[in-house]
């Protein structure tokens, strides 16, 4: 007969009350599934030792393992117990699965059977802790925790259908992590401006971008795209857009519209109809202080002045690989000390509030104005 | 200006930009409700010096 190997095996915890069913005070309960009989017998001597338990029979049997898979992934999540709302960490996983999740670092915050309000990026579920990993054990820390709706795929990998696929699931990581190496990972530096950049995905794949593009003698190009659409198609158009411009980009406004519209041609022809890229491209000269700009249907970039003045950098010619024909217009502006520029995808402005409101440029501007950068030291 | 002054100089003002980023960001988190679906936020900030 042919052998099973050993990790085609899980392990589940249930409860057996026997005859007195229906005096149970809770309902019968299931745990699992541990990947190995050690982890399994780990949780079980913990759940022996609680009082709820203590009356009733708890068995562990063996079984073939389901397609639900775990993956190993480390997302950020924010933890909130139920009924200390007032109490949070920030904590990392250790694996997941559509069912539930693996928890480092937390276990002496809990109690068993504890229910935490679980937060990743926008999305939230509720968990029960159905184990506590021990000290001395390899699982120290760890929490393991049971999706209490499950169907709110609270991982949003966009894979509602395929949460058990793990190598499916492993590439995407992959390619999260390939897609952070896009950004740029040093600022070439100038004398007459500070600058700084940020990405905060609302999932695992993004199609946003922004790239610092040292072109020498003083000049950095900056560059803020918003691809159409989400998740993997937005992501690969997003590294395609990027090598694009680091293979084309000089950095001279009379250079721009040629870039720019290699750039619109690549994508037209390589890309679906659908698929197209919002970009802000400026160029820096340190020299001159001038800033030449294309903003190709991209939400305007604010210019705060020292003064306290405001200038909108708007759209100077349409998206990129929309349309065949394309052509823009290149317009510039002097940067004096103590102005602000900002670049923003609509992320930024529309993100809404409960009421409905929209975080707008009167937003963005609150939090660039002199008065509460000094404000807030 | 000596060259540690300048390097020093040149830190805090990128903790500066750096600072407005956070800021930013801290404010939308804030802000926005769960309520409705939540795209990226991908910010550049320059400040002339």
């Amino acid at each position: 007969m042919k052998q099973i190997p050993a990790n085609c095996f899980e392990w589940h915890i249930f409860e057996n009350p026997g005859p007195v069913t229906g005096a149970s005070v809770h309902p019968s309960m299931r745990m699992g599934p541990f990947a190995t009989e050690q982890e399994g017998r780990t949780v079980l001597e913990t759940l022996r030792a609680v009082p709820t338990f203590r009356d009733t029979s708890l068995e562990m049997p063996k079984a073939i393992r389901s397609r639900e898979k775990r993956v190993k992934i480390r997302l950020g999540v924010r933890v909130s117990p139920l009924a200390r709302p007032d109490v949070c960490w920030d904590a990392n996983t250790v694996d997941i699965s559509s069912r539930g999740a693996r928890l480092a670092d937390s276990g002496d915050r809990v109690k068993l059977g504890e229910f935490l309000d679980v937060r990743y990026g926008p999305r939230e579920a509720i968990f029960r802790v159905v184990w506590i990993g021990p000290p001395s054990m390899p699982t120290e820390g760890n929490l393991g925790l049971e999706c209490l709706s499950p169907e709110t795929n609270v991982w949003d990998f966009d894979l509602s259908a395929r949460t058990d696929d793990e190598p499916l699931m492993q590439e995407i990581v992959v390619a999260h992590n390939v897609q952070r190496q896009l950004f740029p990972r040093h600022k070439p530096p100038l004398q007459t401006l500070d600058y700084s950049g940020k990405c905060v995905q609302a999932r695992t794949l993004g199609g946003g971008y922004y790239d610092f593009l040292d072109r020498g003698f003083g000049r950095v190009g900056f560059v803020l795209a918003d691809v159409a659409g989400k998740g993997v198609a937005a992501a690969l158009l997003m590294a395609n857009l990027q090598g694009s411009l680091h293979n084309r980009a000089e950095c001279r406004a009379s250079e721009l519209p040629a870039i720019l519209a290699a750039v619109n041609g690549h994508l037209y022809e390589h890309t679906e109809a659908n698929r197209y890229a919002a970009v802000f491209f400026g160029c820096y000269d340190d020299h001159t202080r001038r800033l030449a700009y294309v903003n190709c249907g991209h939400s305007p970039a604010l210019l705060l002045r020292e003064c306290g003045e405001v200038e909108r950098l708007e759209a100077t010619a349409t998206v990129l690989g929309l349309f065949g024909n394309w052509d823009c217009s290149v317009r510039e502006t002097h940067l004096q000390t103590g102005d602000v520029l900002s670049i923003f995808t609509d992320g930024v402005t529309e993100a809404t509030s409960s009421n409905g409101d929209e975080f707008g440029e009167s937003g963005v501007l609150s939090c660039t104005a002199r008065d509460a950068r000094t404000r807030d030291g | 200006m000596s060259q540690a002054f300048s390097l020093v100089l040149h830190e805090t003002r990128e903790l500066e930009t750096d600072k407005i980023l956070h800021k930013i960001e801290q404010a939308v988190e804030e802000f926005r409700s769960a309520e409705y679906p939540q795209d990226d936020l991908m910010m550049v900030v320059a400040r002339a010096s």
